[in-house]
């Protein structure tokens, strides 16, 4: 009986030892990775339309230019890029590209690093681009016809 | 046999745990109390070593498994860090040393070595196609730099045992991920216009739901994966995003689940990888009862266009549990989610 408890004592302090550990916040979220305040739509609330990859120049060890991107829509913009149809006025899109990196939990892998722009194209009489960009984000030029024409032109990735 | 099994990988896995955190000493604390209790072990001692002897007879077989042997297709350099490191356990020349060769040790050893042979044999791995082998070397890998393989307690008996950084930059430098791109240059990008399936071709053999409505679903991330060429998003249901948001990982809340979706990444003609085939769709939604014997986690995952439930059975879980074992301090969940609340 004596053993029994003595055991079991052991088994608890090996097996509840480590309740008490802590895990660094960059060990649990993407924080390089983070939008900052200053953007005039809640793009990560949004639904994704699609995410593209720009590999850049390799520079033997990796990442050197590498983006991702990732398109977002507000409602009316998912709707008509899934159809497969022209964004109507209202349409909003913003697109969030981010410096590459190595994913720490999976060689072979490559996640979101800092953020390096945020652009929106806001559908209307006349379509606007606007980008955003630094620390915290601020509004950084009028992205112009040909940017937009560019995101307006990402096709909806496939799901069933 | 099987079922003793199973309770020293449970003990194991204590072992595991407890050593990785608590550095031993709650142990040391705990053994104090056990002195006074000598007697009873003088008693015991003699009732183990009786026991111990009788033990030796059982010896589970470690034969070689039937089908064709076929080494894999590596470079020697590559293939002696694994026959060095990894064969002991997974291939079909188990290397045992005397400790080893001892019941209860023998047991023990031997059901790793069963284990790793039906995860991993490097025998017949060359009778695999080279997607599957390169696939294979690349968990490998992964499995060594979180610190999962070779096993900790294996380590604790086989010190020498453990891969040197230079080893492990060795297999790294012949995998190299992002060498290439994808073969798939200047194909179109996605399908477009489509009707959305609600349904899966069927159930999953575990009985894990399929969860209509993930593209929907807000995004945790992305990944661009040089392994396999392809482009994944991550996607997470309301009871997740709002972890996120509360700053709650990593313990994932009741119900949490997440999709992912992966695509084959194709060149769009202007240097940018873009999804382009639709390759399946995976789902982790947690109930920590329900799916108890998985981490807490139900696994899932739908292949092709037409939601194909994979995995012969139920057992295909392993598969999924198994890769995802080294990152179970983030309650078995790779991705470092976007953090949210922060940004508008
Ligand atoms: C002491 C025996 C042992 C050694 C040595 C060992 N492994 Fe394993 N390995 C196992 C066992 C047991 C499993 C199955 C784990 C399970 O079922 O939970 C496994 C599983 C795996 C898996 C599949 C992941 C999974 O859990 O399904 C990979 C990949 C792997 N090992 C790679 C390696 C590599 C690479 C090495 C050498 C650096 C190595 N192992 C050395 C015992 C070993
Ligand atoms: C060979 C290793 C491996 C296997 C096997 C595996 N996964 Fe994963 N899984 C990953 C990695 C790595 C990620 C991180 C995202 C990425 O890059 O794909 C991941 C991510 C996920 C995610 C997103 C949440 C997270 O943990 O990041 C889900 C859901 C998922 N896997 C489901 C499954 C299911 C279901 C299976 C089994 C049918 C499975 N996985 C098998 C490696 C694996």
């Amino acid at each position: 009986m004596r053993m029994r408890v003595v055991g079991c004592v052991v088994m608890l302090a090996m097996v509840c030892g480590c309740k008490g550990k802590k895990i660094a916040d960059a060990d649990l979220y993407n924080v390089q990775a983070a939008l900052t305040t200053g953007l005039p739509y809640p793009v990560l609330e949004w639904r994704a339309i699609t995410t593209a990859v720009n590999r850049g120049r390799e520079d033997g060890e990796g990442t050197a230019e590498a983006t991702m991107d990732t398109l977002f829509g507000n409602d009316a913009a998912v709707a008509a890029a899934r159809a497969g149809t022209a964004y109507p006025a209202g349409a909003v899109l913003g697109l969030v590209t981010w410096r590459e990196r190595e994913d720490p939990h999976w060689f072979g892998a490559r996640i979101p690093g800092a953020v390096v722009s945020v652009d929106f194209v806001v559908v209307g009489a006349t379509t606007v681009c606007r980008e955003f960009a630094g620390e915290p984000l601020r509004e950084v030029t009028n992205c112009g016809a040909k940017r937009a024409a560019e995101m307006e032109g990402m096709k909806a990735a496939w799901t069933p | 046999m099987r079922g003793l099994f199973a309770s020293s990988q449970r003990v194991r896995d204590g072992w595991r745990i407890g050593l990785r955190a608590c550095g031993g000493e709650e142990l040391r604390d705990s053994l104090v109390g056990m002195t006074g209790a000598r007697r009873t072990l003088g008693v015991m001692a003699v009732g183990a070593a009786v026991v111990g002897l009788v033990a030796q007879a059982i010896r589970p077989s470690l034969g070689r498994p039937e089908g064709p042997r076929v080494e894999m297709a590596v470079p020697p350099q590559v293939r002696e860090i694994l026959v060095r490191r990894c064969y002991a356990c997974h291939s079909d020349e188990p290397r045992l040393v005397w400790w080893d060769e001892a019941a209860p040790m023998y047991w023990v050893v031997a059901s790793d070595v069963q284990r790793a042979r039906a995860a991993v044999n490097y025998s017949e791995m060359g009778t695999k196609p080279l997607a599957t082998q390169r696939a294979v070397l690349f968990e490998s890998v992964n499995q060594i730099e979180l610190g999962a393989m070779p096993l900790r307690i294996y380590l604790l008996g086989h010190p020498d045992a453990e891969v040197t950084a230079e080893e492990l930059a060795t297999l790294k430098k012949y995998l190299a991920p992002f060498a290439t791109g994808p073969a798939s240059a200047g194909a179109g990008a996605s399908e477009s216009a489509h009707e959305d399936v609600t349904e899966a071709a069927g159930p999953s053999p575990n009985g894990v739901p399929f969860l209509p409505g993930f593209a929907n679903w807000r995004v945790i991330s992305t990944t661009d994966r040089g392994d396999d060429h392809t482009l994944r998003m991550i996607t997470g249901n309301e009871i997740a995003m709002r972890a996120i948001a509360a700053h709650q990982l990593p313990s994932w809340p009741e119900g949490a689940a997440f999709a992912k979706s992966t695509w084959q990444a194709v060149d769009d003609g202007h240097g940018r990888l873009v999804p382009g085939k639709f390759l399946q769709v995976e789902f982790m939604e947690k109930h920590r009862v329900q799916y108890a014997g998985t981490g807490g986690w139900g696994f899932a995952r739908f292949v092709g266009a037409d939601l194909k439930p994979y995995g012969k059975d139920a057992h295909f879980e392993n598969e999924c549990l198994g890769c995802h074992e080294p990152v179970r301090d983030n309650d078995y969940v790779f991705t470092l989610p976007l953090p949210r609340g922060s940004e508008r």
